[in-house]
């Protein structure tokens, strides 16, 4: 009872002292400046763009060619009396072709009558952009991955053009425009019947009146139908792919491994597409999920398409295999451990995708699919119990040492209380009161995000492999783990307090070897071999890294290291009580000499 | 003189007769306040402090060696020792600032390595400078010490803060306090709990003559009416001597000296001192005394000379019988420092 009634005494003794309180609440509107600053800097930042990878993938293909889409003070041109914006995704496209009279010339060119040809070619494919031009007028679009290839337009037009043109001349305008495959040329385009011709040409027609009805009448069916059609051509390519090089190691048996490694390669891919791209596609149409807008659900695909990929690449080894590459013996040192990291990677993957999956399956999304969401701004701030942890080193480490520097330890000392229960008293007024700033500025940021995003978000339940579980019931225990941080920190710096007797020691070493272990991680978990590092405190430091995605930590346990959450929280918590012994310890020892 | 006037003088007359009154009143009535406290738990033990041959050795240095020394209650004893003989050391090993070699420290029968709490309880005190928190007021010094004692100690700070005079000052941040406002504030959180053991680490230190006079007042008054035993180091012998009923010497960490004011008194006859001759003429008083084979010698005012008390009056007759006219006789104020320098090495040393 006196205990506590002293502590409570502690408490007030401590926020007596301005410096103190004005880095207490400094802390404390952290937790609330934090989240307002988040909601700002998303406001202004609105170019987020969730696309998947392969969405992703044609915009930067596009940026490549095209040379940016943005606004560099161009004016709108009209061709044909259709006015193209400069921010229009084929407005590069078409203002090349609309001025290709210009620049063309006869010297070009062997025979003439090719620069005509060249010239009807520009034209249709200038006719093709400025009709899609009118509808597709952002690069956000999803259709917009469907419409950068014109090598149908091209086709038809050698289909056309084959029988009433000579082929040399045809190839020639070809290769100014785009290049040809001259060996299977005759075999394709010229020695067939005009019947098959025609088949040809009826099929390209076929498929440009669908895109053109995706384009126009926005037949997200169709979309999703020609998606896939794409990606079984592509299947196919890769199947006559795998006949050609079988064919070659038959041929060239000396570049059998070589070829069987290209072959697996192939296989892959087509898996990939077999049991990713295609039911992704398919998911899509069932919940009509429009790719490329601003939605959880695409970010949920997404997930899903890179995990399946990194699945695809992330394979175990046979022991014999393992023993021919020197550098995986020198990661993981043994097959045994090799195999439990890649299992736990590939598990973590499989991970990615139930989650995704069963978010997706409820209709409710997980907390990583809505980024500017409360629940997930309140997961990543538990980073605040790094801050509050160096606000318990700067108060353990000033309790006891400003005590002995004033000489006020001497008052103290002659009242009728043994010197581990003054100590004690001390030692968990401030332990108090750092929990109590912890508590607090969580709370306040729990409301604050919840003013700033929308409380609704907290209503979502958070997914794991096993199912859902609501957000508190997932974070609370997350928020205490991560408060180890701050009860060892606090604790360290009580000791070297009480033993050092100096201010600016007892505060500034365990921030230094704060410090040095950030650095330290950031140097070794990213090596081979740091294996021991798993055994000292270094990585545990910042438990909340454990939570947080790409961190260090995350990284040395890839490499196969042995880390683990329960080890840390038992090594820093075990430190912890070593360090406060010893601080009771050297209290009861000494001689109060100042 | 207008009656008008005559009249406002005697009213103003008045009113500072009621405020002398009045203050006069408020100290009485504290004082009595704080004995009829302090006799209340009184629980008569002779012997407030005992300490048997304590010894203190640090670095392997010996600090304290096998000093014995009782306080009864009632009784202010003094600690006289030149600067690192070990008064201080002592005190902190009282206070239970320091840990005990060998040897033992009982407080109101509680010995204090073995009951602490309870020995701890009986004791208030001074250790070096009254270092207080700084950023706290003295009130909130005051609380923050009286909350560590059982019971409801916060009542008692108004009554020690204005017995130490600090009511008008003691809201504001010590930071802002003299070094004599320190050590009144200190003196008051050693009374806070009413202690029946007192131990001042040279108390005066810092304090204005006034403030060493009421200083004294008030030890002597606790030891007197309420019992309270007084244990204080001090260099300051004048000090001892006009308020201490015994003192023990210390020198090199060995008490070499133990006695009451009475033998100190008592003893002066037998001292030599130096006296001071002031006479008509100044070169045959020297001659004189030389002649006796004195330690003597000429100074501005007269001639000085180092005699035993009692052949003072020889002297003087002697001289008028020589015709020479004496108008003083200055008998130097060296009663306990001698004593003392010649009892102790002190800085004729270096300081260990």
């Amino acid at each position: 009872m006196s205990f506590i009634k002293q502590t409570g005494l502690e408490i007030k003794n401590i926020f007596r002292s301005k410096f103190l309180l004005i880095i207490g609440i400094l802390i404390l509107v952290l937790s609330i400046a934090m989240p307002i600053i988040g909601a700002i800097s998303a406001k202004s930042s609105n170019d987020y763009y969730p696309g998947g990878p392969t969405v992703m993938y044609e915009k930067a293909m596009s940026v490549a060619y095209d040379g940016g889409y943005y606004d560099n003070g161009q004016e709108p041109i009209t061709v044909d009396g259709v006015t193209i914006m400069p921010d229009n995704p084929f407005y590069w496209n078409i203002q090349d072709l609309s001025q290709m009279e210009n620049y063309i010339d006869s010297s070009f060119f062997e025979h003439p009558e090719a620069m005509d040809i060249a010239l009807d070619m520009g034209e249709m494919e200038l006719q093709y952009y400025l009709r899609v031009a009118q509808t597709v007028t952002t690069h956000e679009d999803y259709r917009i991955s469907l419409l950068w290839d014109t090598s149908m337009l091209y086709e038809k037009f050698i289909y056309e053009k084959a029988g009433t043109t000579d082929r040399d001349i045809l190839i020639e305008a070809l290769n100014y425009r785009r290049g040809v495959n001259t060996e299977t040329f005759d075999e394709t385009y010229i020695n067939i019947t005009p019947q098959e011709r025609q088949a040809e040409i009826d099929k390209i027609d076929d498929y440009l009146n669908r895109l053109y009805d995706v384009i126009e009448n926005d037949n997200f069916e169709e979309y999703i139908a020609i998606s896939i059609q794409q990606q079984q051509n592509q299947i196919e390519g890769y199947e006559e792919q795998i006949d050609i090089q079988e064919q070659t190691i038959i041929e060239h048996p000396d570049q059998e491994e070589e070829l069987n490694r290209y072959i697996e390669d192939l296989q892959r891919q087509i898996n990939l597409i077999e049991t990713n791209n295609i039911p992704v596609l398919e998911y899509r149409l069932e919940k009509h999920i429009v790719p490329g807008e601003d939605i959880w659900q695409n970010r949920a695909l997404s997930e899903i398409e890179q995990a399946n990929q990194q699945l695809q690449y992330t394979t175990i080894l046979s022991e014999e295999e393992y023993n021919k590459e020197p550098y995986l013996a020198r990661q993981y040192k043994t097959y045994a451990r090799y195999k439990a990291a890649m299992q736990a990677q590939i598990d973590e993957y499989n991970n990615q995708i139930l989650v995704a999956q069963n978010s997706l399956d409820a209709d409710k999304p997980d907390m990583k699919f809505v980024p500017n969401g409360a629940r997930n701004q309140t997961f990543n701030f538990l980073y605040y119990s790094v801050y509050v942890a160096l606000f318990a080193v700067v108060l353990g480490g000033w309790l006891m040492a400003s005590e002995f520097q004033q000489g006020t330890v001497r008052l103290l000392m002659i009242r009728p209380k043994t010197r581990t229960k003054i100590l004690m008293s001390k030692f968990t007024a401030a332990l108090v009161i750092c929990f109590g700033i912890y508590i607090a500025g969580t709370i306040l940021n729990i409301i604050t995000n919840g003013i700033c995003f929308g409380f609704s978000d907290y209503a979502f339940p958070n997914y794991t492999a096993s199912g859902d579980i609501g957000f508190f019931a997932y974070y609370i225990p997350k928020f205490f783990a991560s408060a180890v941080t701050i009860v060892f920190g606090y604790c360290v710096a009580f000791m070297l307090s009480t033993a050092v007797k100096h201010m600016a020691v007892s505060i500034s070493v365990p921030i230094v070897c704060f410090v040095g272990s950030i650095i330290g991680m950031s140097i070794f978990a990213y090596r081979e071999a740091a294996h021991w590092l798993a055994w000292t405190p270094i990585p545990y430091v910042q438990i909340s890294q454990f939570f947080t995605e790409h961190s260090p930590v995350q990284q040395m346990m890839r490499n196969g290291a042995p880390v683990s959450l329960g080890y840390g929280i038992g090594l820093l918590l075990g430190l912890s009580v070593i360090c406060t012994f010893i601080s009771i310890w050297v209290f009861r020892k000494r001689d109060i000499t100042n | 003189m207008s009656s008008a006037q005559k009249a406002f003088y005697f009213f103003y007359l008045f009113v500072i007769i009621i405020q002398i009154d009045g203050t006069l009143l408020i100290y009485v009535r504290l004082i009595e306040k704080l004995s009829v406290a302090f006799c209340a738990g009184k629980d008569i033990s002779l012997e407030l402090l005992k300490i048997e041959s304590l010894t203190k050795v640090m670095k392997k240095k010996k600090i304290l060696d096998d000093i014995s020394l009782t306080v009864n209650s009632g009784e202010i004893v003094g600690f006289l020792g030149p600067n690192g003989a070990g008064k201080t050391t002592t005190i902190k090993m009282i206070m239970g600032l320091f840990s005990i070699t060998s040897g033992q420290i009982t407080v109101c029968g509680h010995d204090i390595e073995k009951d602490f709490e309870n020995a701890m309880k009986n004791v208030g005190g001074i250790v070096e400078n009254p270092d207080l928190y700084k950023r706290l007021s003295g009130r909130q010094n005051l609380e923050y010490f009286a909350s560590m004692y059982d019971g409801d100690t916060t009542k008692q700070i108004d009554e020690v803060v204005e017995l130490v005079k600090m009511a008008g000052r003691v809201n504001d941040k010590v930071k802002t306090y003299s070094l004599g406002m320190r050590q009144r504030v200190g003196l008051a959180q050693a009374l806070l709990h009413r202690p029946k053991l007192l131990v001042l680490d040279e108390p005066t230190n810092g304090l204005d003559p006034i403030g060493i006079k009421e200083l004294r007042d008030l030890l002597k008054y606790l030891s007197k009416n309420a019992d309270v035993g007084v244990f204080v180091s001090s260099h300051l012998l004048s000090e001892m001597e006009l308020m201490c009923d015994r003192i023990y010497i210390i020198d090199n960490g060995v008490i070499i000296g133990e006695k009451t004011i009475e033998q100190v008194k008592e003893s002066e006859d037998e001292k030599i001192f130096s006296y001071n001759f002031v006479t008509s003429d100044k070169e045959k008083t020297y001659e004189y005394f030389k002649s006796l084979e004195a330690n003597c010698e000429q100074v501005n005012g007269g001639v000085t000379v180092v005699m035993q008390r009692d052949q003072i009056p020889g002297l003087i007759r002697a001289l008028v019988g020589m015709d020479i006219d004496i108008y003083a006789v200055n008998q130097s104020q060296r009663t306990l420092e001698q004593d003392f320098i010649s009892m102790t090495t002190g800085t004729k040393t270096q300081i260990r």
